[in-house]
């Protein structure tokens, strides 16, 4: 039997090959792509010519050339720059991820370019003007996703060229403000547009007539997010935009004005109104019952208002809100919400006039989220307070999560119940499906064991973010034997030693990306060298004060950033960045 | 007239890359903030690690010795390290010591190892930029709306 199964011929190559070239455009999975890439040369080639997106999460990973002649039918591209860290103005502006050498590219070779993604990158006017130019007839989607280095003028050039645009993204980046234009042209040329958002940036200058004629012209228009624009003014864009299915932004200027007046789509279902507090709220009411969507992370409203509303809104699958909403909101939405999915709860002021004094989540509110919204399949908190317990009863109950961060805030002294060790074990080895996990908690949180814990329990986690976790170097080698599947990792405030953290990237075999701040370093920083591996970059970020406001100096303590690269180390790296690679050690 | 006499007893180790004459000395210390070297001592006084941890990784504690800063009429003795007196000292210098070039970055490294001891457990949570200019400009509106 051995024998005859050398002997038979499966199949002819060739045949195999068309059988292949058929399957393989229904392949749209990134990581299925990659195993199959690996097969043999010959599958290697289709699937490189056949791969319509690619996303490089770091892009200093290859260089466009590298991957222009890898996949050069590309049609959809996804970069990110800066350390995920920059969102919380931790990383220098100047530590790099220019958009500039990769437009380049895009102009050169990548002729099937549709939808273009930056985040976290600085663009200028000049790339967005050779984009234009080049790629602007084909382009549907452009995202600017947290950039910066631009004006409204390179937007100009975009809204000029790019008729077939159905998607233009530029929430949060950092734009500096001419005029209006850009929207007045958008608006005079574009009649296929879908999705616009340019949420959380100051631009102030649009006018919100051209938001009313885009609405007239393009009746795909599904998802609108603005800048601070005040409702009353957006009553005809509102009446015009029918197909209208989510709408963020605005604000609640006129405190005397009847904002009830104020009609809304019929399909809209997910929203966030900016500043709308306790008066304004119930202009919601009518049509809470179908909202999907809310977004309250800038709205006015006190602990009581988020009790109120949630109750009225049974079909909501997506909240984000800030602490203010309260152990009881929380116990509320648990009750009312079933459907929840992702629920996000951000840190709000910490001064105690500014926010409600119910405004504090706990392993109460926890334990009934837990118990009421089995779908979740996200959640992302801070709290003030947390038991083994809460983390327990999550693992118990929310089998879908597949992404999990927690905070805990630094206002109260004393924690219920510290260390988390059980909770945590029991949580990981409950939530199977976990494929992110973000841990903030204080010294005494977690001990060494409780890391090793995470290690063990975490077999499907790609993405870990560590913040003042475990007690000694011990705890993080415990840690790093396990993490599978571990191919990102940030950690801060820990007190682990170069030394270690070294050993455990030899030890993560998944890993390709590691960020830290606060560590325990060598005299010299040459501990980190041990590390050190083909393709393998390592850069320091060295202490740095930092200006905030006018007269206060921060300390910034040192970062590491490592990472697999097939680039080779960076060259243009700012002086707020070492290479280790180009530190002198042979002579010492 | 204040005038400083930084004595640190401990001859062996060389602080400076370059020789330092006394007047010199004298003349940059005495444009220090005393509250402000108080501080630097301070936080040098700190544990390297808060009481709830016990590093494996022995670290080679190096041996303190006495530190003496007159000033103002002040008299004040601290037990530090080399390496502490050497961040005091370069502080109140108020820039880097002189180097040979292929050692300046690593010499701003070495810097931040030290701030990095001391502080790796001081990292305030970090707020996120977007919730953080909501935050300012509610604070805003609220100044605006009030009555005086």
């Amino acid at each position: 039997m051995i024998h005859s199964s050398y002997t038979q011929r499966w199949t002819s190559s060739s045949m195999s090959d068309v059988v292949f070239e058929c399957v393989i455009p229904y392949i749209n999975n990134s990581r299925d792509r990659q195993s199959v890439s690996l097969v043999c040369r010959r599958w290697y080639e289709v699937e490189a010519q056949t791969r319509k997106h690619v996303m490089i999460a770091l892009c200093y990973a290859a260089t466009p050339a590298q991957l222009s002649r890898r996949f050069p039918y590309l049609e959809s591209i996804k970069l990110k720059g800066k350390p995920r860290a920059a969102m919380y103005n931790l990383i220098p502006e100047d530590w790099g991820g220019s958009v500039t050498s990769w437009v380049e590219e895009i102009a050169r070779s990548f002729t099937c370019l549709k939808v273009v993604h930056f985040r976290r990158m600085i663009v200028t006017d000049e790339d967005l003007q050779v984009l234009a130019r080049v790629r602007g007839h084909l382009l549907q989607v452009l995202k600017l996703d947290k950039c910066s280095g631009f004006s409204t003028d390179g937007l100009l050039h975009i809204c000029r060229s790019c008729r077939n645009l159905n998607t233009l993204f530029l929430e949060e980046s950092q734009v500096r403000e001419k005029d209006g234009e850009w929207l007045h042209e958008l608006a005079l040329n574009n009649t296929v547009l879908e999705t616009l958002n340019f949420y959380m940036t100051d631009l102030s200058q649009v006018d919100f007539k051209d938001l009313e004629l885009l609405a007239r012209k393009c009746k795909t228009l599904v998802s609108v997010k603005i800048s601070d624009c005040e409702i009353l003014d957006l009553v005809g864009f509102f009446q015009a935009a029918v197909s209208l299915e989510e709408f963020s932004g605005g604000c609640f200027n006129d405190q005397g004005e009847d904002y009830g007046a104020v009609s809304y789509p019929s399909s809209l279902c997910r929203l966030g109104l900016n500043y709308m507090s306790t008066n304004e709220m119930p202009i919601v009411f009518p049509f809470a019952s179908r909202l999907k969507k809310l977004d309250l992370l800038y709205a006015l409203l006190d602990t009581e208002d988020h009790c109120l509303l949630l109750s009225k809104c049974p079909n909501l699958e997506v909240l984000e809100t800030r602490n203010v909403i309260g152990d009881r909101g929380m116990e509320v939405l648990a009750q009312y919400c079933k459907k929840l999915k992702r629920l996000r709860i951000e840190r709000g002021d910490d001064e105690q006039e500014m926010e409600d004094e119910e405004g504090i989540v706990s392993q109460i509110g926890l334990t009934a989220i837990s118990q009421g919204c089995q779908d979740l399949q996200y959640i992302a908190v801070y709290v003030s307070d947390i038991t083994n317990a809460a983390l327990e009863s999550m693992g118990m109950h929310l089998k879908n999560l597949n992404d999990f961060r927690l905070v805990l805030l630094d206002r109260e002294e004393v924690i219920t119940d510290l260390p988390l060790d059980n909770g945590v074990r029991a949580l990981l080895h409950g939530c199977q499906k976990l494929k992110r996990f973000a841990l903030y908690l204080r010294p005494g949180g977690l001990t060494d064991l409780g890391l090793t814990y995470i290690g063990q329990n975490s077999q499907n986690i790609r993405w870990m973010l560590l913040g003042y976790l475990g007690e000694s170097d011990e705890g993080l080698l415990g840690f790093s034997k396990g993490c599978p599947s571990l191919q990102k990792l940030e950690v801060r405030g820990c007190c682990f030693s170069e030394q270690a953290l070294a050993i455990a990237v030899l030890h993560l075999r998944s890993l390709r990306y590691l960020w830290v701040q606060g560590y325990r370093g060598s005299s010299n920083g040459y501990d980190l060298l041990t590390m050190a591996r083909p393709f393998w970059n390592i850069e320091i970020i060295p202490s740095r004060r930092v200006l905030v406001g006018e007269d206060k100096e921060v300390e910034h303590p040192a970062h590491i950033l490592a990472y697999y690269s097939l680039a080779g180390p960076r060259t243009d790296f700012p002086p707020s960045v070492v290479l280790l690679n180009s530190v002198p050690f042979l002579d010492e | 007239m204040s005038g400083i006499e930084l004595n640190h007893s401990r001859p062996t180790k060389k602080i400076f890359h370059r020789p330092q004459s006394f007047r010199d000395i004298q003349g940059w210390i005495s444009k220090m903030n005393p509250e402000l070297v108080k501080t630097v001592i301070e936080s040098g006084k700190k544990p390297l690690c808060p009481a709830h941890y016990t590093p494996t990784v022995s670290l080679s504690m190096p041996e303190t010795t006495p530190l003496t800063i007159f000033y103002n009429g002040i008299v004040n003795v601290y037990q530090v390290s080399p390496r502490q007196a050497e961040t005091v000292i370069k502080f109140a210098y108020g820039k880097e010591t002189p180097t040979s070039p292929s050692h300046n970055k690593l010499q701003t490294l070495n810097q931040g190892k030290q701030d990095v001891d001391e502080s790796c457990s001081d990292l305030p949570i970090a707020r996120k930029r977007s919730l953080q200019r909501f935050l300012k400009k509610r604070k805003g509106r609220v100044n605006i709306g009030a009555p005086y």
